[in-house]
């Protein structure tokens, strides 16, 4: 594995942030130091063992699937930056 | 005048001893004579009491001052995370567990500063500036919930709301001389609560005593429709049960091999202080080696991260938070401007260690082999659990370090090695106060109990307070 600057370009596309020469240099540090350090992980064996996402499984909690009127659009748009009636503003995706 | 405990304040209130005006303006005047020192809190909201619902029932925590960590939302009360990316974002809504707290009657009093979206253990990097320890204000009051720690420490508020991810309660508490309680994962809802590691996050509690801690986690406790990992339990009673008479409580402590770092002396004698005073009191003890010890930082850093690049995909800069002035020229260079002057540093840099693990080529090497390890370490401390009540160890190997301190990310992130554990099994933790060095810096010691397993760390936390007789110290000048 090389962290080199392909790697952190595709990075950088995948968590949409830009990032500066100057970041891009310490981030490569970072990835190599930190990297190098979480690589002991895998000395350990961990054939046939279930990967473990949530530390404790509760049921699964169902609800109806039904039809609810929602009051609070009005406050959520006024969230928005930028607005035009009740639609959220953005600059063009084409 | 002055107050030590949420059960003293509760008390004088019921005797007429004190209004609730009084009250409530009291700790106003504290927070406006200490915060610009200590930069305890982003916002404080001085018409919680007016806007107090006066007819509303009586509950346990009626008129009582909360300060509430700014990682959870508030209706209409400003809710920064502590970023950039929401300085001025106001909430449409509240999360479960201050809902909680306000329907027990708890008055709101401010929202504390931290580290930004809850990454960090020195309280250093929040957009609002570093957060001061009021024992020493040239030392960290810990992170993420800096804030939280320090408001409570310098007798701002009664007691605070922090979360805890991997650590950001129990090491704020054990550097503040304060008792900081981390729940079982599903105790307490997250709904309003902004996240950071979704199978890691979880809410608690600072205060000055193991009783009030109990108080709160009552108020707050239970299944939450909102939140889909809470869970079905009955309504604890953590306060009524409490009880320090724990002979014959099977305690566990750890030999420390694999720990990277000193172990300073003065955690050390806090840890044989404790083991002593438990063994006085009939307890059974027993020295293991620690399972895994040398992985849990490193599987703990691969899933937080990898889940944090996830969560904090939200903040595009399109619904709601900070927008860059900058023109795009299409939607994804908009929010690759938008995001990218939203994010401090250490922030950035665990989107994009976060993003690495979940990338395609790396998944199965990284995120996967520490979900594998992850569940390793919780049949370790299973099988620990069954023949063991109690988990003592420190908190961290030092007590609070400098600010400023010149250190690379990595130094910190070892801050962090004994309290990762607990989030990673989901287990409930707390740090209680019990010495301090010969700097005058507070040292705490980290109890951990099985899941679900709360009333086990608080009767032992109890009767150590009890033994100890410390927590009435203040810091000077507070």
């Amino acid at each position: 594995m090389e962290i080199n600057d392909k790697l952190l370009k595709k990075l950088s596309q995948l968590s949409a942030l830009h990032l500066s020469q100057q970041e891009q240099t310490e981030l490569k540090e970072y990835l190599k130091k930190t990297l190098s350090y979480f690589e002991k992980i895998k000395k350990l064996d961990t054939k046939g063992i279930k990967a473990l996402v949530s530390p404790l499984k509760p049921p699964l909690v169902m609800r109806a699937d039904k039809v609810e009127e929602f009051p609070h659009t009005e406050e959520l748009l006024q969230q928005a930056p930028q607005k035009q009636g009740s639609l959220v503003k953005a600059p063009p995706t084409v | 005048m002055d107050f030590f405990s949420l059960c003293e304040i509760q008390k004088l209130l019921k005797e007429k001893k004190i209004s609730p005006k009084e009250l409530f303006n009291f700790y106003l005047e504290k927070i406006k004579k200490h915060n610009k020192g200590l930069n305890a809190f982003i916002t404080v909201n001085e018409k919680a009491f007016e806007d107090q619902n006066l007819d509303s029932p009586s509950g346990a925590l009626k008129a009582i001052p909360i300060a509430v960590k700014d990682l959870f939302c508030t209706k209409g009360l400003k809710t920064t995370a502590g970023s950039k990316a929401l300085e001025s974002y106001i909430p449409p809504y509240t999360a479960t567990v201050v809902q909680r707290l306000e329907k027990a009657g708890a008055l709101i009093i401010g929202k504390c500063n931290n580290d930004e979206f809850a990454m960090g253990s020195t309280g250093e990097n929040s957009y609002f500036g570093a957060v001061k320890n009021p024992w020493n204000e040239k030392h960290s009051a810990g992170g993420s919930s800096s804030g939280s720690a320090s408001a409570v420490a310098g007798g701002l508020c009664p007691a605070s709301l922090g979360t805890d991810t991997g650590g950001s309660i129990r090491l704020p508490a054990h550097y503040c001389h304060l008792v900081g309680i981390k729940t079982t994962y599903g105790r307490l809802s997250r709904y309003g609560m902004i996240s950071y590691a979704s199978s890691l996050d979880q809410a608690g509690t600072f205060s000055r005593t193991v009783e009030d801690g109990a108080l709160l986690l009552d108020v707050m406790s239970g299944f939450d429709p909102l939140d889909a990992t809470t869970v079905k339990k009955p309504e604890p009673f953590f306060q009524k049960n409490l009880n320090s008479q724990i002979k014959n409580k099977r305690i566990l402590y750890f030999d420390l091999e694999g720990f990277e770092g000193q172990m300073e002396p003065s955690v050390q004698e806090a840890q044989s202080r404790c083991l002593e005073l438990l063994k006085a009191r009939g307890c059974k003890l027993t020295k293991k080696k620690w399972p895994f010890l040398e992985y849990g930082l490193s599987v703990y850093y691969l899933i937080s991260t990898a889940e944090a690049s996830s969560n904090l995909a939200r903040y595009d800069g399109l619904r709601y938070g900070h927008q860059s002035k900058k023109m795009a020229k299409d939607l994804q260079e908009f929010y690759a401007f938008n995001r990218s002057s939203a994010f401090g540093a250490e922030v950035r840099r665990r989107i994009i260690m976060g993003t690495f693990c979940l990338s395609t080529g790396y998944y199965d090497e990284y995120f996967h082999k520490a979900c594998q390890t992850r569940a390793l370490i919780q049949q370790a401390f299973n099988e620990l659990f069954a023949s063991h009540d109690v988990i003592l160890c420190p908190v961290a190997g030092a007590p609070a370090p400098l600010l400023g301190a010149k250190q690379t990310p990595l130094q910190v992130y070892l801050n962090d090695q004994l309290t990762v554990f607990a989030n990673l099994l989901g287990a409930p933790a707390l740090s209680l106060p019990v010495s301090f060095s010969k700097e005058e810096l507070p040292v705490g010691i980290q109890l951990m109990g099985r899941a679900f397993g709360e009333q086990d760390i608080l009767d032992t936390a109890l009767a150590l307070e009890e033994d100890l007789q410390i927590n009435k110290k203040r810091p000077h000048g507070f």
